[in-house]
């Protein structure tokens, strides 16, 4: 697995816990993903409410993209992200993961980028979020 | 011909391009949720998308019966006069 | 013009997730808010020694979280929702990321609001860096239902 390079994240994965599948080329990875209620940002959002912030999954993808592909990379673009279902603390969700080469004259890919397709469902199976995105060099501008 | 701007092909097309079909996949008639497998949030986004085109607000107890494109044609027709959408068919 | 005082009072998030801190102009349809980035916050506590700066970028999930809060406070602000009802962000596309901010960095959000009804609320917008662009988000979706399917 390559090592992570140090980055802030708003929530770090449960590394090695997280990962239930992985393909050795990269392309394809299911991890099992807790909602805590302890976490930091369940604390505010909100009192009385809790309920996942949307904006984790971006986190834990690019989390997911760190480890699949070394941290050389960082989302330039969230093409979209559907939340279907609200998230909520106790349940387990799977994120699968799939990760393919971005198209060689892509700018924001500076011809060394990723797409991302990651799907969540809860431990009820039913889907709940829907993302795409692009991944590109860090330092380079989109 | 086919007026792009025709109501039924409008809403056609909002809705094969929510629900990441083409347009020439969508059956006027067939519910988006049971035949299409459209989820919740795809109603939000096709409402959303036919409220911005015809500038008119879609009353929230009236959607759960317009989960068709006819359903949707309909209801259109009720809420607009007959100058800002034609009550046709293609 | 809002003060965090008054921000804080209208918002529905509590501390850690208050991403917001003063808002400058704001009208029925459009508003401006920041937001300044410190070392202390909770993301760069578990940072080793000898991070290097590019690890301090501003996470951008809490980047567009506080783009996102901006979107909600116009949501109160505009009374585009029933007060007793959370905007929930349902769905967000053709978001860029241009350069990262760090700490030290003050975010101005550019909020605009392109549709409302009850169903749904759409926003659009760029949050800033002294005058660089930072994020554009071309759509944020947020429902005014009592979420999308809470089952």
């Amino acid at each position: 697995m390559p090592a992570s390079a140090p980055k802030a994240t708003m929530s770090a994965l449960p590394v090695p816990l997280a990962w239930s599948e992985r393909a050795p080329d990269g392309t394809h990875a299911v991890l099992r993903l807790p909602v805590d209620l302890a976490a930091d940002h369940m604390a505010g959002h909100y009192p009385g409410y809790p309920i996942l912030p949307g904006v984790v999954i971006m986190d834990w993808v690019q989390q997911a993209v760190d480890s699949l592909h070394g941290a050389g990379l960082r989302m330039r673009r969230l093409d979209r992200a559907r939340f279907v279902r609200p998230l909520f603390p106790g349940d387990v969700l799977e994120l699968t993961i799939r990760v393919r080469p971005g198209e060689p004259d892509d700018q924001a890919m500076d011809g060394e980028g990723v797409f991302a397709n990651a799907r969540i469902v809860r431990s009820d199976r039913r889907p709940a979020v829907e993302l795409d995105a692009t991944f590109g060099p860090v330092g380079a501008h989109a | 011909m086919q007026d792009v701007d025709h109501p039924v092909i409008r809403i056609r097309s909002i809705v094969a391009d929510t629900l990441d079909l083409a347009p020439d996949e969508i059956d006027d008639d067939q519910d988006f949720i049971d035949f299409y497998r459209a989820d919740s949030l795809n109603l939000i986004e096709i409402v959303a998308q036919l409220e911005k085109h015809y500038q008119v607000e879609l009353p929230l107890d009236e959607l759960q019966q317009a989960r068709s494109v006819n359903a949707l044609r309909g209801l259109l027709v009720r809420l607009l006069d007959g100058t800002r959408i034609p009550d046709s068919a293609v | 013009m809002l003060d965090h005082a008054q921000v804080r009072g209208l918002l529905r998030q509590r501390p850690p997730m208050i991403l917001l801190d003063t808002v400058g102009e704001f009208s029925p349809t459009s508003l401006v808010a920041t937001k300044a980035i410190s070392g202390s916050e909770g993301c760069y506590r578990d940072l080793a020694d000898g991070t290097p700066l590019a690890g301090f970028a501003y996470p951008q999930a809490l980047l567009v979280e506080s783009f996102g809060q901006a979107c909600s406070l116009l949501w109160t602000l505009a009374g585009l929702g029933p007060p007793d009802r959370i905007p929930l962000l349902v769905g967000v596309s053709d978001l860029a990321f241009h350069s990262s901010p760090f700490p030290g960095d003050v975010l101005e959000h550019q909020v605009r609001l392109v549709h409302s009804s009850s169903t749904a609320c759409e926003f659009t917008g760029r949050s800033h860096v002294n005058g660089d662009t930072v994020l554009d988000v071309g759509s944020l979706l947020v429902a005014s239902l009592p979420g999308p399917s809470p089952t």
